[in-house]
């Protein structure tokens, strides 16, 4: 087993009351779905948000769909609606 | 083009004269600069606007916008500077330029930027205020400003 962080951004980090997750992978990785479903049983106050369609997972610098397999080592985060301007 | 994430105060005067350099004997010149308010909407006393941006995605997001103005208005020049960080009241969040040839090019252009900036620049802010954090996320009426530039 290998370590993936997931950074949870922007309200995201308040919901879980962390700004970064560890989480167990197997060498073949997991996927973003899997990662949300991680997430909600880890922490309820997150689910609502996590399972959300307006919450998109982002890898290496690119967003991803809930099909893309990520695994240790990659920078795996989560974004609530953005705001800028 | 002129893209700027900056995390300490920015002075909009400067930008402007910057911007003003760079018209390339364009007629028009335009511009926006979004400010912290020193109210909320319930008219409570708003402390800071903290922003918070992911890696080099949220520059990246920045670049993409200013492309897409340049390029669908023909512009001479296109300027994005958008802070990051804690904004006190007063202190500017983003400017937005734009030259091109004639008038309308250039405001619609900052128009068009500030709209995609909105919802489409990674960002994440909230309000900070007496009673803690508020999270601002775009309205509905972004999402249908930013919409109405793709009909």
């Amino acid at each position: 087993m290998a370590v993936l962080t997931v950074e949870l951004c922007g309200r995201l980090a308040d919901m879980a009351a962390a700004a970064a997750v560890t989480l167990d992978v197997a060498e073949d990785g997991l996927s973003i779905a899997d990662v949300r479903g991680h997430l909600a049983r880890t922490f309820p106050a997150l689910t609502d948000a996590i399972t959300s369609d307006k919450v998109r997972a982002c890898v290496d610098e690119a967003i991803v769909d809930d099909r893309a397999i990520v695994r240790a080592g990659q920078a795996v985060a989560f974004f609530p609606p953005l705001s800028g301007g | 083009m002129a893209v700027v994430l900056a995390t300490e105060p920015i002075n909009p005067a400067i930008l402007l004269a910057e911007a003003e350099t760079q018209s390339n004997g364009a007629g028009a010149l335009a511009s926006f600069t979004g400010l912290a308010r020193r109210a909320g909407k319930d008219g409570d006393t708003i402390t800071a606007l903290v922003l918070e941006h992911y890696r080099g995605l949220t520059l990246a997001s920045m670049q993409a916008i200013a492309a897409a103005a340049t390029a669908r208005f023909a512009l001479a020049h296109a300027h994005i500077t958008h802070r990051s960080g804690r904004v006190l009241p007063g202190e500017a969040i983003v400017f937005v330029a734009a030259t091109a040839p004639h008038r309308a090019a250039a405001l619609d252009a900052v128009a068009y930027m500030m709209d995609r900036l909105k919802t489409e620049a990674v960002f994440w802010k909230y309000e900070e205020t007496a009673g803690g954090k508020r999270w601002i996320e775009p309205t509905e009426t972004d999402h249908a400003r930013v919409t109405a530039w793709s009909l």
